[in-house]
């Protein structure tokens, strides 16, 4: 008996587990952003009604905006700072330095080791002005602060992207075409771990704008961004909170998607 | 490479050295030496304090429990995704990843409300598990709950971590057990769960550590009324009703020093794996 | 009825035919060679024997059974992955013990048997070594040991040789031609290197675009190409078309010609040609270049204006042509070959 297993993509189980799991991932935000949009949802599966009266109040609402500023000023200014300071190091370290290539990862495993909550009792006891600096209560308590807790997101997929071309050899190739390293980093180097590094400029972005026990304990009112927002309107509406909630999923899937995009695009150009 | 090179290299990774020692390495410094403070100067009280108190030692033993057992549902359930993902067209595989990516970082109050929406007391699911009969009650505001959502959490973290380490299981290495007389099951118990488990394990620690040092989430989800060891950190410190910050940071310390064992674990298992 | 008989063997995948009505047999003990250009579908004719992938159409018979519907461990057959593809988790004696253990076979009959394979290959040594420790010619001999130490009825090689430098590529070609001829079995290799093919195969069968070109012996294949593009694949030769030739010999066939580089001579002045003409052909060429490559000398010839290879044996005594220098050619009659 000749003949071939169907090729039906729905027939075939690992599509439709795939399937299920991205359907968990879309989950939380449909429900939240149907909950953004329905006039009266308790007791019922779906809600009963839609409107976008609860959206309106809060794009009227002067601390939604304001907290909107801050949240994208403080995720694209950590995502720059941390990209500049973080991929030069995984760079230099994996090419030129392996004693510090050993020591950057253990450093970038120890957020894992040291919640950011500890982490953020630290911050409080230093930079609140007993020593003379004081970057509590300013944005970039939040700038500095996120570098450490993202760097694993550069580390990781960087080294892998590194690990995958013969570093060595091209380096040397380089210096015997006549190329300074600094030529060879930004030539050939860098365009190499570009798919690592988009992952960590994501992974960063979400990072810093998802991110609430700093924003909170170290900068609260002083600086408000959208999850301390979220807080704050949590005592009153939940349909309110619902709103700033898909507000934020909305920011975060752009991005992702666009990132997706251009990878996507890469893959295909090899 | 001479050593002048190897001085101007170095000064490329400074910034990240200064901003690492500034804001990672001073804090954990300033938390633990707090935490030695007393009205008379150094004294481990707090930390008798801490270890003598039931209550305290509650948090830790809930915390433990909980992380366990939600990076054992993380890896569990990863795994078999992780490795169907494998048979993928790369886009849809790096479209998953990406949203897994993002995923695992939709922490705190987002996720906490999703879920309430979801499971809450009146929540859609809630109502659509008591129509099928299967639970009577399920309340979202409890330990249960917090399963649910860390488990939600791991799954999409642990599927991040497995994903690039099942690239030692290739086609040809399933192809030539087939070949020789190993059925599926025989292949994952003498070949592939062999060749996973150092990154099993590494995931279940990573995943475990992630679990014991989340904050937003419980906190957004269950405020003060669940017994974690983040939380009490996070009620101690805000100086509302219970502040001491002396004892915020020993119970901060004692969390490091719980996690430090298995991290460094699966630091050495990860140098005897790429070695 | 043959040892193995695949008759209208049929793949497509997506719209794209991969091979088309493959019609083969394959005698006991014999060495067949599957050879042609990368993508012509051989690798995938093979997966399809072992049961990797499904054809949709055809029949494969092995030793009288219908093998097509049965799963890859029940078809009795052994293959050598390309990349080997060992268990790395497991030493060598645990990867050869594998298969057995799967059978169910005693402890003590799989120590024997795993202990005997692994003498015949000569990896006493490394007995205990995992893969990783390995160099690449010894993982292809543990590749070959698991699947031999099975006893299979046929044996399936794809590209065993691809991954091993030169050296070790020639040595192991013979060493695996010794072990098939001093244990007997029966195997299907795969190769895309056309010296490879005409040395390890009893029998071979090329394969172009999804079909089978030509089948046949070493000597058949090499000597007597079917067609433009098997003569293209095997051997070096110079194809001429009708025009051509007429511009070269002043003759003009029916056919395109196909001529091995060491099919021309160099006709000696003082003998002259006293062949008959219809037996013979000659030309005037000015030498272009002069490659040694060990025992053969490659002239690269100029016949009015048309691209001529000359392999001539490289005897100590004689002297190298030197470029530029005008020669006389011969090409016998029998030698050409039609095409």
């Amino acid at each position: 008996m000749t003949g071939t297993r169907s090729n039906s993509r729905w027939a075939n189980p690992a599509w439709l587990i795939i399937g299920a799991f991205v359907l968990l991932q879309l989950l939380p935000v449909a429900a939240v952003s149907l909950n953004a949009f329905a006039t009266d949802w308790n007791g019922t599966v779906l809600p009963t009604g839609f409107t976008t009266d609860w959206a309106r109040r809060i794009f009227e609402d002067p601390r939604f905006d304001q907290a909107l500023v801050h949240s994208l000023v403080i995720a694209f200014g950590a995502t720059a700072v941390s990209a500049l300071v973080t991929i030069p190091a995984i760079l230099v370290g994996h090419c030129y330095l392996p004693l510090l290539d050993r020591w950057l990862g253990a450093l970038v495993i120890l957020p894992y080791a040291v919640p950011g909550v500890v982490l953020a009792l630290g911050l409080l006891r230093i930079y609140s002005g007993q020593y003379g600096v004081q970057l509590n209560g300013t944005p970039l308590i939040l700038i500095l602060g996120y570098v450490p807790l993202g760097a694993s997101f550069y580390y990781v997929p960087i080294k892998n992207n590194l690990r995958a071309i013969a570093v060595k050899d091209i380096i040397e190739a380089g210096y015997l075409v006549g190329a300074s390293d600094l030529a060879i980093m930004a030539r050939v180097i860098l365009p190499s771990i570009l798919r690592g590094l988009s992952i960590g400029l994501v992974m960063n972005f979400t990072l810093a704008i998802s991110e609430f026990v700093y924003a909170n304990l170290l900068v609260g009112g002083l600086y408000p961004t959208l999850q301390v927002f979220m807080n704050v309107l949590r005592e009153g509406s939940g349909r309110l909170t619902s709103v700033v909630v898909t507000v934020y999923f909305i920011i975060v899937w752009v991005l992702s998607t666009a990132v997706i995009a251009v990878l996507a695009e890469r893959k295909d150009r090899k | 490479m001479t050593s002048k090179m190897r001085a101007l290299a170095f000064l490329f990774a400074v910034p990240l050295l200064l901003i690492l020692f500034l804001f990672e390495v001073a804090p954990l410094l300033a938390v633990a030496w707090n935490s030695f403070q007393g009205d008379d100067g150094l004294t481990l009280g707090h930390y008798v304090e801490i270890l003598s108190s039931a209550f305290h030692r509650n948090a830790f033993q809930n915390s433990c429990l909980i992380s366990a057992v939600t990076s054992v549902i993380g890896v569990g359930l990863a795994l078999p995704i992780a490795n169907l993902l494998r048979t993928m067209p790369g886009n849809l595989r790096q479209m998953v990843l990406t949203y897994a990516n993002i995923g695992s970082n939709f922490t705190g109050f987002p996720l906490a409300f999703a879920f309430i929406i979801m499971f809450g007391l009146s929540g859609s699911f809630t109502l659509l598990l008591a129509k099928a009969g299967l639970v009577d009650q399920f309340n979202i505001y409890s330990t249960g709950g917090l399963v649910l959502v860390y488990a939600y959490l791991q799954v999409q973290l642990a599927v991040l971590l497995l994903f690039p380490s099942l690239g030692a299981l290739t086609p040809e290495v399933e192809e030539s057990a087939a070949l020789v007389g190993a059925s599926r099951l025989a292949f994952w118990w003498h070949i592939g769960l062999p060749i996973l488990a150092p990154s099993l394990v590494g995931s279940f620690i990573l995943l475990f550590a992630n679990a014991m040092g989340t904050y937003a989430t419980a906190f957004a989800l269950v405020g003060g009324n669940a017994n974690l060891v983040t939380l009490r950190i996070g009620e101690l410190a805000a100086g509302d009703v219970f502040s001491d910050p002396q004892l915020a940071d020993a119970l901060a310390t004692l969390l490091v020093l719980v996690l430090v064992v298995p991290v460094v674990v699966e630091q050495t298992l990860l140098r005897k794996r790429y070695s | 009825m043959s040892f193995v008989e695949m008759r209208g063997l049929t793949k497509r995948f997506d719209g794209t035919m991969v091979f088309d009505s493959i019609d083969l047999d394959i005698d006991q003990g014999e060495m067949c060679v599957l050879v042609g250009p990368s993508g012509c579908g051989k690798t995938t004719l093979l997966r399809s024997i072992a049961g990797l992938v499904q054809p949709d159409a055809g029949t494969l018979l092995l030793a009288g059974r219908n093998i097509i519907p049965l799963q890859p461990k029940d078809r009795g057959i052994g293959m050598v992955m390309q990349h080997y593809a060992l268990f790395p988790n497991m030493t060598i004696e645990q990867n050869l013990a594998f298969g057995l253990a799967r059978k169910r076979m005693e402890k003590a009959e799989i120590r024997r048997r795993v202990g005997a394979m692994i003498e015949l290959m000569g990896l006493e040594k490394r007995a205990k070594a995992r893969p990783q420790q390995l160099s690449g010619g010894q993982k292809q001999r543990v590749a070959l040991a698991r699947a031999l130490v099975l006893e299979p009825h046929l044996l399936l090689l794809d590209e065993p040789m691809s991954a091993l430098d030169a050296q070790i590529r020639k040595r192991l070609r013979d060493e695996l031609k010794r072990l098939q001829r001093e244990l007997g079995f029966t195997a299907v290799l795969v190769t895309h290197d056309q010296e490879e093919a005409l040395v390890i195969g009893d029998r071979i069968a090329v394969m172009q675009a999804g079909k089978l070109a030509q089948i046949g012996s070493p000597h058949d294949i090499y000597g007597r190409p079917a067609s433009e593009a098997v003569a293209a694949f095997i051997g070096d030769f110079n194809i001429l078309p009708p025009a051509t030739i007429e511009r070269v010999f002043n003759h003009r066939p029916v056919s395109s010609w196909a001529i091995h580089p060491e099919a021309l001579d160099i006709v000696d002045p003082a003998n002259g040609s006293g062949i008959a003409p219809d037996a013979a052909f000659e030309a005037t060429a000015v030498v272009s270049g002069v490659k040694l490559l060990g025992a053969v000398v490659r002239y690269s010839l100029q016949a009015a204006s048309v691209p001529l290879k000359m392999d001539v044996l490289n005897r100590p005594s004689a002297s190298l042509l030197p470029v530029g220098s005008a020669v006389r050619i011969r090409l016998s009659a029998e030698d050409i070959r039609e095409i």
